[in-house]
């Protein structure tokens, strides 16, 4: 279902998002005061002093450190050691931006990420709006704005960035911008390599205005649908060019204990008791990898969600266990967004509905209290 | 259709040019050092021992150093002047001057890859002064600031080192580095 094109203006958004951005802002001063209070308590579990050093420095923690150091000093592969060719470019480009203006680079990364996500629940309602009835669309966007994992969408990681391109790049094509849409498609697999699933949902729309498309625009719609791939090539090619190896993010992949093969699934699940053994709190990753393909059956089957957000989504939760593990499907689902929907479609009473929202602020307090003990 | 075709083939070419360009425009390159350096641990990647000759402290030893697995603990054994130096996990047991000294200077490889990797990481400056050792041409590697009291020297050839030494406060030695016998 395309509906017609909804215009963008600010004073019109935000009189149409208020009950989402009250949850967006009630959600991010939740994450903001557990990071404040894991500051107070002081170094605890697996991470040093150095993360103590100032209150905003937990959010720089885990791939945190490693993002900012691409921002810092570009890419090096260091031979059978973690190395920073394993994160995409973009979030770091972005944040060595914002710190040729002045801003140090972890305030640059915090202030990025959370912006980001700022404009990713907003243009989540617009998208919801576009697929599917306003309440499920709306209740979708509250629910990604309190996602007990979205501490995430604070930290130095991409996710936020990744998610707002995403929308905005499907956004862009259902109204027709196509270039549009391939610039954003592109700058979004260069921030996280499931980037490349956009172009699933810009195939679906494509496919459906075919015959609508003049010579000129089905062009335009081509390299959209082809943004993701080709630009996904663009980093193997600078890495080649700045450190002599088109292959440095597979190989420092390897180095982080992922190596994908087609057993990967199968490692996976017979790496989960080692896994658990070593560290128990990562239950919380194959607790939610279960919760989230509830919520993707539960938005196939409930509602009129696109068969291609599905898809998109099934593979953005799949993939990662073609690594051989579990770690991080907590942090990786996040972006398979027919989750959101499927989790506003299940009808609830005003009170049950109050009740379930604070359930999830109060699992994103726990989370953030999880975050020196594991990653996300 | 060739209009379709040549439309997306244009905007494609674009979008892949401005990907690699934003890489190349906004990201810092590895300097010429760190490359070399990278080529050094890529080379001690191949080997898990070494052997050397030391001058330490007024006196000349013959070491080996073996790597190997426990179940979960890596271990470097290095066999001077028949007594075992054991590294586990990045621990040295029985840690004494002498014998952290004796360590270093063996040149277990896994112990230098850590090292020199840790200092590449953490973003220390790296220099490569040429010197001439007779016939052959080695290279200095000179890290400002550096972790470990240890100068490592480089064959230019082969990225392996060949010599190292100690500056420590009360301990002074040299080494000199042979990998070939053990693989």
């Amino acid at each position: 279902m395309i509906a017609a094109p909804v215009r963008w203006s600010v004073r019109e958004a935000l009189a149409g998002e208020r009950e989402i951005l009250r949850w967006f802002v009630g959600a991010r001063l939740v994450t903001f005061a557990f990071f404040a209070a894991l500051y107070e308590i002081g170094p605890i579990g697996l991470l040093g002093p150095a993360r103590y050093r100032a209150p905003l420095a937990l959010l720089g923690a885990w791939d945190g450190t490693w993002y900012l150091h691409v921002a810092r000093h570009g890419y090096l592969l260091v031979p059978g050691h973690q190395s920073d060719p394993a994160f995409f470019p973009l979030f770091p480009i972005l944040v060595r931006g914002l710190h040729l203006c002045g801003l140090p680079y972890l305030p640059a990364a915090a202030l990025i990420a959370n912006g980001a996500f700022a404009v990713d629940v907003v243009a989540f309602h617009r998208l919801g709006r576009r697929l599917l009835p306003d309440e499920i669309a709306r209740r979708g966007a509250v629910f990604l704005a309190i996602t007990p994992i979205g501490f995430v969408f604070s930290m130095a990681y991409p996710e936020s960035v990744l998610l707002g391109l995403i929308v905005l790049s499907v956004l862009a094509a259902l109204d027709g911008r196509w270039l549009g849409a391939a610039t954003l498609a592109g700058l979004a697999v260069l921030t996280r390599p499931e980037g490349l699933f956009v172009s699933i949902p810009l195939a679906a729309i494509a496919w459906r205005g075919r015959r609508a498309l003049d010579s000129g625009t089905r062009g335009r719609a081509l390299a959209a649908i082809l943004a993701a791939p080709v630009a996904l090539l663009a980093f193997p090619l600078y890495l080649q060019w700045s450190i002599g190896d088109a292959l440095a993010w597979s190989k420092a992949e390897e180095s982080w204990g992922r190596s994908f093969r087609l057993d990967g699934p199968i490692r996976a699940v017979e790496h989960v008791p080692k896994l658990l053994e070593a560290h128990p709190l990562l239950a919380r990753d194959l607790v939610l990898f279960a919760v989230y393909a509830a919520l993707l059956l539960a938005a196939f089957r409930r509602t009129a969600t696109p068969r291609s957000w599905i898809l998109a989504g099934g593979l953005i939760l799949v993939l990662p266990l073609f690594s051989g593990t579990f770690e991080s499907e907590g942090r990786f689902g996040l972006l398979a967004l027919p989750v959101y929907w499927g989790a506003a479609s299940f009808a609830l009473s005003p009170r049950a509905e109050r009740l379930t929202r604070t359930s999830c602020l109060v699992l994103l307090a726990a989370a953030v209290l999880t975050i020196p003990y594991v990653w996300p | 259709m060739l209009r379709s075709l040549g439309v997306a083939a244009v905007t494609l070419l674009l979008i892949g040019a401005a990907g690699w360009g934003i890489q190349a425009v906004a990201l810092a390159r590895p300097t010429a050092s760190q490359l070399e350096l990278v080529k050094t641990l890529q080379a001690l990647s191949g080997f898990h021992g070494s052997e050397a000759t030391l001058d330490l402290d007024g006196r000349r030893y013959q070491t080996l150093c073996t790597q190997h697995w426990y179940p979960g603990e890596r271990v470097a054994d290095v066999l001077v002047g028949g007594r075992i130096v054991r590294q586990v996990d990045n621990r040295l047991l029985g840690r004494s001057t002498l014998s952290a000294g004796e360590f270093d200077l063996a040149g277990c490889p896994r112990a230098l890859r850590s090292w020199l990797a840790a200092e590449l990481l953490r973003g220390a400056s790296i220099g490569f002064h040429e010197i001439k050792a007779g016939s052959a041409r080695l290279d200095e590697i000179v890290l400002h600031p550096r972790t470990l009291p240890l100068v490592p020297f480089v064959a230019a050839s082969t990225g392996l080192p060949v010599r190292l030494t100690l500056t420590a406060t009360h301990l002074r030695g040299t080494s000199v580095l042979h990998f070939g016998a053990v693989r």
